[in-house]
């Protein structure tokens, strides 16, 4: 009933117009050569309004008199807003300058130091994903936003129908989320119960922008900023009331409907509420992602369609230009079916009921700045599993998953330097079970893991501030606690694992110390170089160390006195303008990584019902090498024809690999990680005219090795993934207030599979119409 | 602004107060085993190797029927005989099962009965043991050869009742009589010549063929006896009876498909109709255009 309210409410206010009159004529310029720009976009009070002409001209017709606030943007030009007024019968002629973004990009970052600093004054390699970019990119979901920066490993393999995707970077395991921190506006995201992120929480609309800082970003963020970090940053309005309703319907019968309000009380002021309301619904029937064989055989295969639903409200006041307290709501809610069903009225499928609050207090005086937040994540998880084989099995997994911190950052500013410290704290836990229907069988896990942080950084600009110095160390201590691994009426669905029953799991703790340093050397605006090193760490994961149970491969013990494992870096990077129109950038790493978690063989054999499969545990017993670059090169080649590349290159191989048994018949060294493409390039062009906007991408992913045992796989009859290429389009057209875009992902219906054998949904196409108010 | 308040107003409390949660309530299902004189009477005396058979009748009471277990339970142990899981949402359950009077003097048969709210029910029945032996007599087939699933020579199904092999073809009409079907793969890198029948999913992934029978019988191969050789090749050479075909078998650690069937394996198994058998592989490849050839000894 409520997605019909809510496609209700959509409809509505998608047919709510308001009505102006007036005239504004302007001309737009490029501020540094004084030459017209064309295509430009210009909207008023929020709402796309007109397209500059080959001239770069635009009129606007029909205005009533009043206040207007007038936003005009254009690849490649900083955004110009400027308020004006209009009286009654008036024709305002005006010039707009817009000046070009210089070097690579003047975009300022806060992720990268917890301060504010523009990208090519930090040492390290940032990239972003601008507003801009986020309007051009053909994307479904938050995390494919991210699918065209460099060295950035997406893996998401039934598109919109995936109930969890996981992105890395720099040569690190593609299936392990836990080494990437993901943030929203600075707050952790990832779960302590599995280092998880649920990317389809949040949707693109309420997306300011993606900060992505690669390398290790320990010594500010502590665990899981092993391999770098991500912060989505949600939108902040600075207009008295704007808003987009819209619809799109697609392949696999797809519909969403999308509503983005916002608003502040008092826009000019300094003090005042600012608010904004974003939901989302969408469902779709989907697809058959089994292989034919598998279809022939099991006659239980369905479509594995969805239905999820999300909103967030934000709340904020400014209690005056120096202080502002923010608080954010988010609920999720979906249902993805898997794709087989024998008697349950949907079949196996999985339930995220995700319920994410924060609040934040940030403020400055004089050359201090702060910033304090709590947060609270909890994550319903429900999982159907059911299927025929011997007989009819059917159970449920029902897991809570709950983390919730505060987190506290003070910076203070000296003549040549910024020292900014800090404390947080957090506690994640897990509380599930797994209910079987079909046996009297119940099996619980919990665990609980404290963790505390301190950190402290100092960043020092010398020689006229060509010179940048960043130093920074971390300590953290965590402590496991309350685990148990219980068995309750054990059939022979479980009975294997009474051996494992422990209500009591021991209480252990570990501590880790992040050190970074890095300089940087501004030869002038159009060249620098960069270097750093940096140690990150990801902690054990409560799943890991308080839940046994099959997974691929064998049957996993739990391990409570897993340490966390570390990754040691050093990088060096350079960035150019060439000729006016060209950016390159360039970015070597070289890591080294000890204690690397891997499920390891213990020399025991349990018997399942299909025979006996060996006994595995997560240890800390691997030594990592990766090395590898990253290429960027980004070319305009007219005012309104961006062309950005990037090539990345990866080599990661476990260099020392100690069984835990001699009977272990397994040997990791020289092996190479899984799911790490050797070879990534990507391309995107950016076009924007008057007939219609066109950003088209393509993303190249070389070979993958399917297992860490780098063996044939029988399913995937091969010990690699073949290499592939995916190239996406999105055509986008705004008439005043109307908009509408046509997104194809996957243009050329590449095929590719998983280690399953499930195949991706292939061509996807949506047709979206909206209106902005 | 006013405009869009009662908006914002109803999404609020649509998203706050239509979240549903399932609710389980309690449920009361009921089991009975049937009257009759084909079926074991409670009290019954019956010689060991003899057949008890039983009627169960059941019904869940507004919940599906998820599960049938039957234990064996003497002054000794309990022995879990079935454990089987189903999905009977209306009708109810009726079924017959039948197994082997076992050498205990008094063994109470127990019957329960689960639903998919998780509330249970049971009945259970008393038979002693009666004087002498009902050990029955047995088939023999010394040598059965069939072709794993690229083998494009041999046939590839055996009907186990009767030692009779079929391919492709020649299977059409005997598709409810087909017991066995072999195939060969890599389990988790591992070589395994397999041993599986026409209910189980994964054999009709290696003969696809399957998928359109109408019967899909399903053999149960007690892996454990297999996998720890728990039945010597002398003494599968030795029997003369059922009782090593039926004390053999381990009821606990059954499926339809039995992996790493090596060369001199002997392989317990219990048939769709409740035949106890025993295989002895006499030759496995290990690669899927090759073949296995097997010996056969199950209940008349």
């Amino acid at each position: 009933m409520r997605k019909y309210i809510l496609i209700l409410i959509i409809l509505l206010l998608a047919f709510t117009k308001l009505f102006a009159q007036s005239e504004l004529n302007g001309t737009i310029y490029n501020s540094e050569n004084n030459e017209m720009i064309s295509y430009a976009n210009i909207s008023i009070n929020g709402q796309a309004s007109a397209v500059s002409n080959e001239q770069g001209q635009f009129s606007i017709e029909n205005l009533k008199p009043g206040e207007y606030s007038i936003i005009i943007s254009y690849v490649g030009y900083e955004t110009l807003k400027k308020q004006i007024n209009i009286a009654e019968n008036e024709t305002q002629n005006l010039e707009f300058n817009l000046k070009p973004v210089s070097y690579l990009t003047d975009e300022v970052t806060i992720t990268a130091t917890k301060t504010e600093n523009y990208i090519q004054d930090i040492p390290v390699r940032v990239s972003l994903v601008s507003s801009r970019q986020i309007e051009n990119i053909p994307a479904q979901t938050t995390d494919e936003l991210l699918n065209f920066i460099p060295g950035i490993n997406i893996s998401r393999s039934f598109g919109i129908f995936s109930h969890q995707s996981r992105v890395t970077m720099r040569g690190l395991n593609g299936q392990e989320q836990g080494r990437v921190l993901v943030m929203i506006d600075g707050i952790p995201t990832n779960k302590a119960d599995g280092g998880s992120v649920n990317w389809n929480l949040m949707n693109t609309d309420q997306i300011e922008r993606i900060e992505v800082v690669k390398g290790p970003g320990s010594s500010l963020y502590g665990g899981n900023a092993m391999g770098g970090a991500i912060n989505i940053i949600t939108k902040k309005t600075t207009e008295n009331f704007e808003g987009k309703v819209s619809a799109d319907y697609g392949t696999y019968n797809t519909m969403r409907g999308q509503l983005y309000l916002s608003g502040k009380l008092n826009p000019e002021g300094e003090k005042g509420f600012y608010w904004n309301l974003n939901s989302f619904y969408r469902q779709s029937d989907g697809y058959i992602n089994a292989s034919e064989a598998d279809q022939l055989a099991n006659p239980y295969i369905v479509e594995s369609g969805l239905m999820e639903w999300g909103t967030s409200a934000k709340l904020g006041y400014d209690i005056n230009s120096n202080n502002t307290i923010e608080l954010d709501l988010l609920y999720y809610d979906d249902d993805r079916a898997t794709g087989e069903k024998v008697y349950q009225p949907e079949g196996n499928n999985r339930e995220h009921d995700t319920y994410h609050l924060r609040a934040k207090y940030y403020g400055n005086k004089n050359k201090a700045e702060w910033n304090v937040s709590f947060f609270y994540l909890n994550e319903d998880y429900k999982r159907i599993s059911e299927w025929m084989k011997d007989d009819y099995t059917f159970y449920k997994v029902l897991s809570n998953r709950v983390d919730f911190g505060a987190l506290s950052t003070l910076s203070y500013s000296l003549n040549k330097q910024t020292i900014t410290g800090g404390i947080d704290l957090k506690q994640g836990s897990v509380d599930a079970k797994d209910e079987y229907y079909t046996s009297t069988d119940i099996v619980y896990n919990r665990g609980k893991m404290n963790t505390f942080g301190l950190f402290i950084q100092d960043e020092i600009r010398l020689l006229n501030d060509k010179l940048k110095i960043v130093a920074g160390l971390r300590f953290d201590y965590a402590n496991f606690f309350d685990g148990g691994f219980e068995i309750e009426a054990p059939t022979s669905e479980t009975t294997f694992m009474l051996n494992y029953h422990n209500e009591n799991l021991t209480e252990d703790n570990w501590n880790a110390l992040s050190p970074k340093l890095s300089l940087q050397y501004e030869f002038n605006n159009n060249y620098r170089i960069y270097t750093n090193y940096a140690r990150g760490f990801r902690p054990a994961v409560l799943d890991d160390m308080c839940r046994s149970g099959r997974i691929r491969g064998g049957f996993k013990v739990s391990d409570p006195s897993l340490q966390p494992e570390y990754l040691n870096n050093f990088e060096l990077g350079a960035d150019a303008r060439l000729f006016g129109r060209l950016r390159t950038s360039l970015s070597a790493y070289y890591s080294l990584g000890n204690d690397f978690m891997y499920y390891v063989n213990t020399g025991d054999s349990i018997q399942f019902s299909y025979g006996p499969r060996p006994i595995i545990k997560a240890s800390n017993i691997s030594e990592v090498e990766i090395y590898g670059f990253e290429f960027e090169v980004n070319y305009r080649f007219f005012e309104n024809i961006i062309l950005n590349a990037n090539y990345a290159y990866a080599h990661s191989q476990i260099t020392n690999y100690e069984p835990l048994s001699t009977d272990d018949p397994v040997d990791l060294t020289g092996k190479y990680l899984a799911d790490v493409p050797n070879h990534m390039a990507t391309a995107t062009l950016q076009w924007q005219n008057k007939i219609v906007n066109a950003g088209i991408t393509a993303k190249y992913m070389g070979k993958r090795w399917v297992n860490d045992t780098n063996q044939y796989d029988d399913i995937v009859q091969d010990s690699q993934y073949d290499a592939y290429t995916i190239m996406d389009l999105k055509l986008s057209k705004s008439i005043k207030k109307i908009f509408v875009s046509l997104n194809v992902q996957n243009i050329l219906d590449t095929k590719f599979y998983n280690s399953k054998g499930a195949v991706n949904p292939g061509r996807f196409i949506t047709l979206e119409l909206g209106i902005r108010f | 602004m006013k405009v869009y308040k009662p908006f914002i107003i109803s999404i609020f409390l649509c998203f706050t107060f239509s979240c549903t949660e399932d609710e389980l309530s309690e449920t009361n299902p009921f089991v009975i085993l049937k009257p009759g004189a084909e079926y074991t009477k409670d009290g019954a005396s019956i010689p060991v190797g003899g057949q008890i058979k039983f009627g169960i009748s059941a019904v869940g009471d507004g919940a599906a029927i998820t599960n049938l277990t039957v234990q064996r339970i003497t002054d000794e142990e309990v022995i879990t005989e079935l454990d089987r899981g189903m999905y009977i949402k209306t009708g109810g359950l009726d079924t017959t099962v039948t197994f082997v009077k076992g050498p205990a003097e008094l063994e109470t048969w127990r019957f329960i009965i689960m639903n998919g709210h998780r509330d249970t029910a049971s009945v259970s029945a008393v038979i002693n043991l009666g004087e002498g032996s009902a050990y029955g007599e047995i088939n023999y087939f010394s040598s059965i050869t069939i072709g794993f699933q690229n083998n494009t020579e041999l046939p590839y199904y055996i009907d186990l009742h009767t030692g009779n092999t079929y391919n492709n073809t020649t299977v059409e009409g005997h598709e409810p009589s087909i017991d066995l079907a072999s195939y060969y793969y890599l389990s988790s890198g591992k070589s395994s010549p397999t041993l599986s029948c026409p209910g189980y999913e994964t054999a009709r992934y290696y003969h696809p063929e399957m998928s359109s029978w109408t019967v899909q019988n399903s053999t149960l191969y007690d892996y454990e006896t297999t996998d720890y050789d728990l039945i010597t090749i002398e003494e599968f050479d030795a029997a003369q009876n059922d009782s090593l075909l039926v004390n053999g078998y381990i009821p606990g650690s059954v499926s339809g498909t039995c992996k790493y069937c090596y060369t001199d394996k002997i392989i317990p198994f219990k048939t769709s109709d409740g035949k106890y058998g025993l295989i002895k592989v006499l030759h496995a490849d290990e690669f899927d255009t090759g073949y296995m050839e097997i010996a056969v000894k199950i209940q008349k």
